[in-house]
């Protein structure tokens, strides 16, 4: 299978994938307000009421629910659209355009001019992580104000041509907008869990026994009711719509890969980048690593759900879609390193 | 009858549109084309003015090596005269086959100065000479990739501009030829069997 074959269908599952994530969000409130809204229904069906006041209160209580998951992603996509500058400063990196203070900061550079050249991008910011491992992450929602970051190790460790594979590859995150459908994501999960915290707000609310207060016992268990529904719903719903993310993550990194082999035209590279990884590791030290796993060019913390929720593809994967005929083999690990996939 | 006119005058106003459409779309390509060009030029520019700091560095350690410099620097300069006329009159195919010419004369001949410093280790291990090398490469590659992406630019005017039914109206719309991909060293090299020294 070729570059442009892989590249489509990584773009034909992302498509797959987002509409499920749409779908399962409309379904998910359709479901929860079903249960608000059944004595209407009852109602209807036995001659007493009308289809209408059924479907008005319906649609009352689903934008209700659909305005707490609208708010709960905004805030959070607020939060997240900072530009990649602030992204690269929060991991600890150091910019160096126009300012590099050695040959590999140089080399640095330069192989990110010449990728924007072949990506028809401009040349993002670029900064220096201080870590030793192997990683590299490209962060902003738009190409104006994308950065990329380097690992220090990424710079050492890694050829002239792999250095090349690895910076193509994160233009092809700037290029195919993956940091903004990325940060969507992230908010429509967000949302999710704020509506589950609502549920579980009200339900621990409704538990508290405030002695010297007589409460209407229809009342208490009617509350306990909508904060249980609730929070199962959101819980539940951001639980697969974590699973959905995922995968959508996953496709995108196979989409980045093969980007970078049409950007170089030399799989070698991209695939000898990988197995160096898969022998020296790629974790990021910085305190906030975790927020922003999605963006790195391999996993930089690890999952202890692995596989479901991971935010990339088994590098085993990765190498075998570039290069079928490899034989399992990593490059070796350098001294001092411990190995992490 | 009323009905009549009024299906014309829509069909009409729907060709109106999609003949300002196409004609907006040949002239970004167009203009892409040419932006792809001058960033190809830009990089040739910035080779052919790293190469008298090659020739500079190496002149110390290569005295007996006059020959190999002075090509250098011939093809070097023809490359330049050539650039020049290639940007004096953009777009003309002799100019740009000429500067093709050129420019792989100037890179064959700055491959043999390469294979001749391969005997010096003590030059090439200079900080001064590391430096140029990675500029120098770092040049090639993006001379490469501009042409990647002029490649690109001339392939998606040309697919424009020959499919059916914009093919009716570019010609009037002052698209009349095919732009022309680059072709290169690369053209050249590929044309001549490689040839192996032990």
């Amino acid at each position: 299978m070729n570059f442009f074959e892989q590249q489509h269908q990584a773009r034909r599952k992302t498509t797959q994938l987002v509409n499920l994530m749409i779908l399962s969000v409309l379904a998910l409130i359709v479901l929860t307000s079903l249960p608000f809204v059944y004595t209407g229904f009852e109602d209807y069906l036995n001659g007493t009421g009308s289809l209408r006041d059924a479907l008005m209160a319906m649609a009352v209580i689903a934008s209700l629910i659909s305005g707490v998951v609208v708010i709960g992603g905004l805030l959070k996509y607020r939060e997240l659209r900072a530009g990649g500058k602030v992204v690269a400063e929060k991991l600890g990196g150091r910019l160096i355009n126009d300012n590099a203070r050695s040959l590999d900061e140089q080399r640095l550079m330069n192989v990110v001019e010449e990728m924007a050249i072949a990506s028809g991008t401009i040349t993002p910011a670029v900064y220096l992580l201080p870590d030793e491992t192997i990683n590299a992450f490209a962060a902003g929602l738009t190409p104006e104000n994308a950065a990329i970051g380097v690992t220090q190790g990424a710079v050492r460790l890694l050829t002239r041509e792999e250095l090349q594979a690895v910076i193509a590859h994160e233009f092809s995150h700037i290029f195919n907008g993956d940091m903004r459908l990325n940060t969507q994501m992230v908010a429509v999960v967000h949302g999710l869990l704020v509506l589950g915290l609502t549920g579980a707000y009200i339900l621990a609310s409704q538990l508290k026994i405030e002695s010297g207060k007589k409460r209407d016992l229809r009342m208490v268990l009617l509350g306990m009711f909508i904060g249980l529904v609730l929070c199962a719903a959101g819980f539940a719903g951001n639980f697969f719509a974590n699973l959905i993310k995922a995968g959508v993550s996953r496709q995108r990194e196979f989409l980045a890969d093969a980007s970078a082999v049409q950007f170089t035209r030399n799989p070698q590279s991209i695939v000898g980048a990988l197995k160096k990884i898969g022998g020296q590791g790629s974790s990021i030290r910085a305190a906030r690593a975790g927020e922003f796993s999605h963006l790195y060019f391999s996993a930089g913390v690890s999952n202890p759900l692995s596989r479901l929720f991971a935010t990339h593809p088994n590098l085993s994967e990765r190498i075998r879609r570039i290069d079928p005929q490899w034989d399992g083999n990593f490059a070796p690990a350098q001294a001092g390193s411990s190995p992490q996939v | 009858m009323k009905i009549y006119i009024v299906v014309n005058l829509v069909l009409l106003g729907l060709l109106a549109l999609y003949a300002v459409h196409l004609f907006n779309s040949l002239v970004a390509r167009r203009n892409e084309i040419k932006n792809a060009f001058a960033q190809v030029e830009v990089q040739l520019k910035r080779r052919y003015d790293l190469i008298p700091n090659l020739v500079a560095v190496a002149k110390g350690y290569l005295a007996h090596e006059r020959e190999t410099l002075e090509a250098v620097i011939s093809a070097r300069n023809a490359a330049v005269v050539g650039l020049a006329a290639a940007q004096a009159k953009p777009g003309n195919a002799q100019h740009i086959a000429e500067l093709g010419q050129a420019d792989a004369a100037l890179s064959s001949a700055v491959g043999r100065l390469n294979l001749t410093l391969e005997a010096y280790p003590e030059l090439k291990a200079s900080q001064n000479m590391q430096q140029l090398s990675e500029e120098l490469s770092s040049t090639e590659n993006k001379v490469s990739f501009a042409r990647q992406a002029f490649n690109d630019a001339v392939m998606a005017y040309n697919t424009l501009k020959q499919s059916f039914p914009a093919v009716l109206l570019a010609a009037s719309f002052g698209h009349r030829d095919d732009a022309v991909p680059l072709k290169f060293a690369d053209t050249l090299a590929i044309k001549s069997a490689p040839t192996v020294s032990l």
